[in-house]
């Protein structure tokens, strides 16, 4: 019954995302529909923990009724499949970005995805219940949700900081410990493979987001590159197994930035829609995932305008309330970690010693992304090199970097002013927190890179698929010259 | 003469991609040392099946007191998250309030004199059950 819950939610949000598509068919086809099954995936997830928390908070929530919810989902997933587009085959064959990958790309990149599948077995085999957030945290907040009856508000008691600061944090948002809830409610037993499973859910839908979303922007073989350089970062491959929220909110983040960067040149209400929807739920994923739906409810209206700003918050909207209801009457108002008075928060603003500090984090993370000889950074740089730089018309999409770079400077201002010792706070936190914009980097570093024609690389001699009249691989070649 | 874009991606696509490769195998090499080398660091498992028989007499989802021996610091976290994690959905409080829980938990890892460190909180043996941990009651007030 647990995992009935867990794909439940998780098919009526992929029937969702292809009856309401966020993105548009692309070539190749097989990784747009890969693109809208993360994509929906995620949502579904999301919103199969949010009427979890509704039906918590009005003292619903039982056995029976996440059955009953799980089978409404299911009953609406149905009905979305009658409704369908017409299947995939039927529509119109769309040109292909440039030409197909060089077989190297896709072999190494599923070579890769199956070590980190690896890694992923051989941690969670070994540490079950996860590092040291997971059964402090998510999980344990997770079995407070299920307890039944009232143990629900354990989850958000002030009681649960005990007298440890920065234990458990009764004030996060409910989004993973939910889910685990739910399924483990519905199965009515504590089953450990459940967080674990969702970890690596989260963790292959983003991958897939990240090679999605960059052959969407850019083309096939930039998707691989950027598969690649996700999974052989060292940052993302050793979070896989520790059933942290980081990468449920890097999926949120990063399936937004990559349809606001969609948005940039064709404005669609419903990939707006979407991306609203996917950025609140990051806010219900965590406290950085609330400001991360501030600024890119700013990027949108400077630069998408304001319909659609009103488009993206109508989306983010229903989730946004359930939100802002828990944060003002559930969750506890904790003394958190910022400064209690103005003059406080001034006097550590102006140490120099506590800048330096956190540079000297920000540039040891970014150092350990992945080992020295193959620096996902200095990767991405040889390709945006091989590639040639994109060309002006295209540029503007370049502006959604600034949302994950806000992030770290939003982080930034963070560590400038909290009351934790500094040097306890970044030692356990800084990777993650660049984990949760890292494959929005990925993406925003590729969309660098300029995409490939279809006739470019082409075999001399060998005819090319849905050639334009006019435009020979060889001259296209010699144009590039 | 240089090389025409079209080798370029593909020298550039063979770098990327063996490099990326090599990396991800490096990661999962980490894994697999770590795992083997220390399996469940937390030793969450092995709290699960010492508070178990502790949990069982606990009513569900109660709010408990915790007791414990051992200063605060690194150890003492590690020792409160485990006993949290193994007994939830009870939650489990500091004693020291103006209200202290009916139910308590010793969890006594050096103490030579368990009850009596209870009884300087209140609190008496109910029942214990080996390797210092304990089940207390508070103490009737006269």
């Amino acid at each position: 019954m647990g995992w009935l819950s867990l794909s439940s939610t998780a098919i009526f949000g992929c029937l969702l995302a292809l009856r309401r598509r966020p993105i548009e068919p692309f070539e190749p086809r097989w990784m747009w529909l890969s693109t809208l099954v993360a994509m929906g995936c995620i949502a579904g997830l999301g919103i199969g923990s949010c009427l979890f928390a509704v039906l918590l908070w009005t003292g619903a929530a039982s056995r029976a009724t996440v059955v009953a919810e799980n089978i409404g989902l299911l009953l609406l997933a149905v009905l979305a499949l009658r409704k369908l587009p017409p299947a995939a085959a039927q529509e119109p064959q769309r040109e292909r970005r440039g030409s197909k990958a060089p077989w190297i790309l896709p072999v190494c990149g599923l070579l890769a995805i199956v070590f980190l599948l690896s890694g992923w077995w051989f941690t969670t085999a070994a540490s079950p219940h996860g590092d040291w957030d997971a059964f402090s945290i998510w999980n344990l907040r997770a079995k407070f949700l299920a307890g039944g009856g009232d143990s629900w508000r354990h989850a958000v008691s002030t009681g649960l900081q005990a007298h440890h600061l920065g234990a458990s944090h009764p004030d996060y948002p409910l989004l993973l410990s939910g889910l685990i809830a739910q399924s483990w409610l519905a199965s009515g037993r504590v089953d450990v493979a459940v967080p674990a499973a969702i970890g690596l859910v989260y963790a292959l839908a983003l991958v897939a987001l990240t090679a999605g979303s960059i052959a969407w922007l850019r083309d096939e073989k930039a998707a691989w590159v950027g598969l690649l350089l996700l999974s052989g970062s060292e940052l993302f491959a050793s979070q896989i197994a520790s059933q942290y929220a980081d990468i449920p909110l890097a999926c949120y983040v990063l399936a937004t930035v990559a349809l606001l960067a969609g948005a940039v040149e064709r404005p669609a209400v419903t990939a707006l829609i979407w991306a609203g929807l996917l950025a609140a739920l990051g806010a219900w994923t965590k406290n950085e995932g609330l400001v991360f739906l501030l600024l890119a409810a700013i990027w949108c209206g400077w630069r998408a305008g304001r319909s659609s700003l009103f488009a993206f918050l109508a989306g983010a909207a229903p989730v946004l309330a359930l939100v802002l209801f828990f944060k003002s009457w559930v969750a506890p108002a904790t003394a958190g970690l910022f400064p209690k008075t103005l003059a406080e928060a001034f006097g550590k603003l102006s140490d120099p010693q506590r800048a330096w500090m956190i540079l000297r984090a920000y540039a040891t993370t970014l150092w350990e992304l992945g080992p020295w000889w193959a620096h996902p950074i200095v990767l991405a740089l040889i390709w945006v090199w091989a590639a040639g730089r994109v060309e002006p018309a295209r540029r503007r999409q370049l502006a959604v970097a600034a949302l994950p770079l806000a992030m770290l400077a939003a982080d930034f201002m963070v560590y400038m002013v909290t009351v934790a010792d500094l040097n306890w706070h970044l030692g356990t936190s800084v990777n993650r927190l660049w984990l949760q914009v890292w494959p929005s980097l990925v993406m925003s570093l590729l969309l660098l890179a300029r995409p490939g024609t279809a006739q470019e690389a082409a075999p001399a001699g060998r005819p090319q698929v849905r050639r334009p009249a006019g435009r020979g691989g060889a001259s296209a070649r010699r144009i590039r010259r | 003469m240089g090389m025409t874009s079209a080798v370029r991606l593909r020298v550039a696509g063979a770098i990327v991609g063996i490099l990326s490769l090599a990396a991800a195998f490096r990661s999962a090499e980490i894994a697999k040392v770590l795992a083997r080398d220390s399996p469940d660091p937390y030793r969450i498992e092995s709290a699960l099946a010492r508070f178990a028989p502790l949990a069982a007499r606990l009513p569900r989802g109660a709010v408990v007191g915790y007791l414990s021996d051992l200063p605060p610091g690194d150890r003492a976290t590690l020792a409160f998250l485990q006993a949290q994690y193994a007994l939830a959905p009870c939650l489990l409080v500091a004693v020291a309030s103006n209200d202290p829980p009916e139910l308590a938990v010793g969890n006594f890892i050096e103490a030579q004199n368990p009850a009596q460190l209870a009884a300087a909180q209140g609190y008496v043996v109910e029942a214990d059950f080996g390797r210092g941990l304990f089940l207390l009651r508070r103490r009737a007030s006269r």
